[in-house]
């Protein structure tokens, strides 16, 4: 039963996933310097792109158009496997990517592009470039929390649902907020704030989620 | 009950979200309203500006929690935290935009740290030291008149024998322990100009007097101060850096050197305890002599290891515990110098336990992402400011001793800036080569200047980043590079040339390197003749010779350069050069010109300027040659004695070895002229000189030789009063008098009395 809505949400990922998975990969390839959280240009476009990566997917997944809606919840499955189904679904992308950056990195492809590219860091850095996964991942799955929950949470509280010009300026204002301040600033907040604060919106928005995924009126 | 759950529900939402845009709620930079740091600047004359605005900051805020938590208006209350963060981050440049509500401070800065630092007599602090206008107002109380001067000297170098007032000199020549400096008191003199420099200083109500390990200092008084930032605070004082010099500190390292000799460089306890607690006033100057003279330089290390408590025998804690100290100093200096008693520790356990700078190290660098908001120069004289300056230590411990498990590392954070790059650079491994010279080819933006002036700022790191870089695998690379620029660019002047030589002279290049930078000076660089010629006399190598001597037959008037620098900066590849103007100038012919065989070895026509660079150049065909002159005639012997006798005060350890030759000195009057220069030789040797002739036949000879030797006995004593804590530096300083205001000017107090 699970794998008809897994097929259904990776047909409507997908369209979108691809290319972003596209740009984060030639991101990674081509980056002339090292791949550091310390460069703050860097960090910014590395934070910014697993951002908008992670909400890409939680956009796609959790914003149902009414015929797929309708076959998804005449499903013989409770909300709350629905939920977690297609919450998987989700985080199993932004793993596909990190898996294909670490991919990326620990095979030598980066590196024997950038020897070709006449750069003097690599392969010498290779091992250190993959501490960037850590900060890519923590921003994709903050991106897709962030969301999830608060497409679920107007699906619950506006009577009428959202229209595409109000999804578009929820995102930006998210963006604008989330990653042009804490998210460019990043660096200069200390690592157990930014953990501390990760962890909460994780299992928060997850709890939040469900919460109005199981209220959700079709 | 439905609409009650309901609620429940939106509530609970409600906080979710306000978790959510917590990053943007309580960013850091609200956190820092609330710091002590903030509070200070409230204190610190802000408050009728800060005081609304943190009002209105928190009340935004709080709209935000309420739109949120309450009404669960998500999109307004992002807007309006948005624009608060805006307004808190941009908040400082607001209110600093207008000077006059600025609120001012000072801050005392000298290029060593530590100095006491008194004003009308109210002891305010160390250096480096920062004060509010209203804290100082609060502690000190102005002055009604000028005070007494305890010491005043003349502009230029302060010796024991400057003791006159010069009337001659203006204000700011004249050195005084009191030195007027009214800062806080710009707005008294607001209606007369703007500038304080343009009213009397003698008018100020404030004199300050600045100590170091109980030596008195002297300043001339100077006007004007930079803008700077102390520690990231959010005040901009005006930065103060008085220029302080130790009217005492040569008779004091005098007294310490004799004691020293006596000992036969073998310090005692109380020497290396002395030493150590006066390290930060005596380290350059004894550092200074122990460059000539390595006994002293062991001397010095010894006295070092006893101030940090540094043995064969430590354990890993112990070394921690002195890495700690040096760290915790760097801290609480705002400065690291790579001449002082703190390099020299971290020299300790560079040798002793490199491990410890490893470990150290990666831990700073994954404890910041941004280490180092400071200046510095590389691994030599680095003179640094700044709120990180405790990562200095480390910087320079990696500099110097190059550990190979951090090079990739290195390598990783270089992607970050040139500090780290530099300190790849330091590194002889092909893999830094290439890196420079790839920041070299490629590091400078070269969009257009007006693009923000990125050129020019790329441009002014690069050149920054090759000046200071020391490697020699690397140096042809680095000079292309600087020629390429001044060529290509015009802002790029010969300042930058000369900061570019002026860094690698000071690393005292020998063997091929120097040969090479000299070849390069004097064949590629573009300046003039004459700066070249000075650049090339520090430089010892053949190439400094043979372009001296081709330019002093074009231009034998350089030659009065030549002599004047050498004085300065001995240099041993130029003995034949100066032995060659000695022979041109005791036979009465231009340099280069031939010299009649059968010329007189007379030296009636040579400066004592040319002997004195003769009796400082210490190699085997100039004292063979100094031998000869000193055999020819008694007037050569008293010409020399002289030059020797103005010499040995600065340290040059092998003008002790005149002792030898003067000690053999039969005729009377040579043996007067000798006395003074044993005087100052001042070691066991000259001492036995001195006894052995206080039995001779002639009365005067017998006279000057008993009053030396007493001299030198009560400057045993002297020293041991010295170290024992009975005499202090000042007590040193003979015959100084005391100056007073007679309300136009400062009179020798003598004078004041004697009218009464």
């Amino acid at each position: 039963m699970s794998i008809e809505i897994i097929k259904i949400d990776v047909r409507k990922v997908l369209p979108y996933y691809t290319p972003s998975l596209l740009l984060i990969v030639g991101f990674v390839l081509f980056w002339k310097k090292p791949l550091a959280t310390g460069d703050l240009i860097f960090n910014l476009i590395l934070n910014l792109i697993a951002y908008l990566q992670g909400m890409v997917i939680a956009w796609r997944l959790f914003n149902d158009s009414g015929g797929t809606a309708a076959f998804i919840f005449s499903r013989p499955l409770s909300r709350k496997r629905l939920f977690l189904t297609r919450w998987c679904c989700g985080i199993s992308f932004q793993f596909l990517t990190i898996l294909a950056v670490f991919a990326v990195i620990s095979t030598g492809l980066r590196s024997w592009i950038q020897m070709l590219m006449d750069s003097p860091y690599l392969p010498m850095v290779k091992w250190y470039e993959l501490s960037i996964l850590g900060s890519f991942a923590l921003y994709s799955i903050l991106g897709y929390q962030v969301v999830m929950f608060l497409r679920l949470r107007a699906s619950i509280v506006n009577v009428r649902p959202p229209s595409w010009r109000d999804n578009l300026k929820t995102v930006l204002v998210i963006v604008l907020c989330l990653q042009f301040l804490p998210g460019i600033l990043g660096n200069f907040h200390p690592l157990y704030y930014r953990l501390a604060y990760s962890a909460l919106v994780i299992i928060l928005g997850t709890l939040g989620s469900l919460h109005c995924y199981q209220r959700t009126e079709i | 009950m439905m609409q009650n759950q309901s609620k429940v529900s939106r509530w609970r939402l409600n906080v979710i979200v306000f978790v959510i845009l917590l990053p943007l709620l309580l960013d850091v930079q609200l956190v820092r309203l609330f710091t002590p740091e903030y509070i200070q600047m409230m204190a610190k004359g802000w408050r009728w500006l800060g005081l609304p605005a943190v009002i209105l900051m928190i009340a935004l805020y709080a709209t935000s929690f309420i739109l949120i938590l309450w009404k669960g208006r998500v999109r307004l209350a992002i807007l309006v935290a948005f624009i608060n963060c805006i307004l808190v981050l941009f908040s400082p440049f607001l209110f600093l935009a207008d000077s006059d509500t600025v609120p001012r401070g000072l801050v005392i800065h000298e290029n060593t740290p530590g100095i006491d630092v008194f004003c009308n007599d109210v002891y305010l602090g160390k250096t480096p030291l920062e004060i509010s206008e209203e804290e100082f107002h609060r502690n000190v109380k102005p002055w009604g008149s000028p005070p007494r001067q305890k010491m005043m000297f003349g502009g230029e170098f302060i010796t024991e024998n400057t003791r006159q007032y010069r009337s001659g000199l203006t204000d700011a020549e004249l050195r005084r322990t009191y030195i007027p400096h009214d800062y806080f008191g710009n707005r008294r003199y607001s209606e007369q100009s703007r500038f304080y420099g343009d009213v009397s200083a003698f008018k100020s109500l404030y004199w300050w007097r600045f100590e170091r390990n109980g030596c008195a200092a002297v300043a001339a008084i100077r006007h004007g101060a930079i803008r700077g930032r102390l520690d990231g605070s959010l005040v901009y004082p005006q930065w103060w850096h008085p220029s302080l010099e130790y009217p005492a500190i040569r008779q004091y390292l005098a007294h310490l050197l004799h004691n020293l000799k006596r000992s036969n460089y073998q310090p005692s306890l109380e020497w290396s305890i002395h030493v150590a607690k006066a390290s930060g006033l005596l380290f350059p100057h004894l550092y200074e002599v122990g460059e000539r003279d390595s006994r002293v330089m062991k001397a010095l290390e010894m006295a070092i290891q006893t101030g940090f408590g540094i043995n064969e025998e430590m354990s890993m804690d112990a070394w921690e515990a002195v890495l700690d100290e040096v760290i915790s100093r760097s801290k609480r200096y705002h400065s690291f110098h790579t001449q002082s008693p703190e390099s020299m520790a971290m020299d300790f356990i560079i040798q002793h336990n490199p491990k410890l700078i490893e470990t150290h190290f990666l831990e700073m660098l994954s404890r910041t992402v941004d280490p180092w908001r400071v200046f510095s120069s590389g691994l030599n004289r680095s003179l640094t400011y700044g709120d990180t300056a405790e990562f200095l230590p480390l910087e320079y411990a990696v500099l110097k001793s190059q550990p190979p498990t951090l090079f990739k590392r290195l390598v990783y954070e270089s992607g970050r800036g040139e500090r780290f790059l530099s300190m790849v650079g330091n590194y002889s491994r092909p893999e830094a080569l290439r890196l420079v010279q790839h920041y070299l080819d490629k590091g400078i933006d070269n969009r257009p200047s007006t693009y923000f002036g990125i050129h020019a700022q790329s441009q002014e790191k690069a050149l920054g980043f090759a000046t200071y870089l020391q490697n020699s695998a690397l140096e042809l690379e680095l000079r292309r590079f600087v020629l390429q620029q001044a060529q290509l660019d015009s802002r790029v002047t010969d300042y930058h040339l000369r900061e570019f030589i002026e860094a690698r002279l000071a690393y005292h290049l020998t063997g091929d390197d120097a040969i090479s930078l000299a070849e390069w000076i004097a064949g590629a660089l573009p300046l003039g003749e004459n700066e070249k010629l000075r650049f090339l006399i520090r430089i010892d190598s053949d190439r400094t010779y043979r372009y001296a001597e081709d330019i002093l037959r074009s231009h034998p008037r350089y030659k009065v350069i030549v002599v004047e620098d050498l004085i300065q900066r001995p240099n041993q590849s130029l003995d034949r050069l100066l032995i060659d103007i000695y022979q041109a100038e005791s036979a009465g012919v231009k340099f280069g010109e031939i010299v009649p065989i059968t010329a007189p070895r007379k030296n009636v026509n040579v400066s004592r300027e040319l002997i004195r660079a003769m009796v400082l150049c210490d190699t085997p065909h100039m004292r063979a040659f100094l031998e000869g002159i000193w055999n020819a005639s008694d007037r050569n012997k008293i010409d020399l004695l002289e030059a020797i006798k103005v010499e040995v005060p600065r340290h040059f350890p092998h003008l002790h070895d005149w002792v030898t030759l003067i000690s053999e000195i039969e005729d009377a009057d040579t043996r007067l002229a000798a006395i003074p220069a044993l005087d100052q030789i001042d070691t066991l040797e000259s001492s036995d000189v001195l006894a052995s002739w206080t039995r001779s036949a002639d009365m005067a000879v017998k006279d000057e030789a008993e009053w030396a030797f007493a001299k030198y006995h009560e400057r045993s004593h002297k020293a041991e009063a010295l170290l024992a804590g009975g005499v202090k530096p000042d007590d040193l300083l003979v015959g100084q008098q005391a100056y007073v205001w007679d309300g136009e000017n400062y009179v020798l107090e003598e004078t004041t009395s004697r009218g009464e």
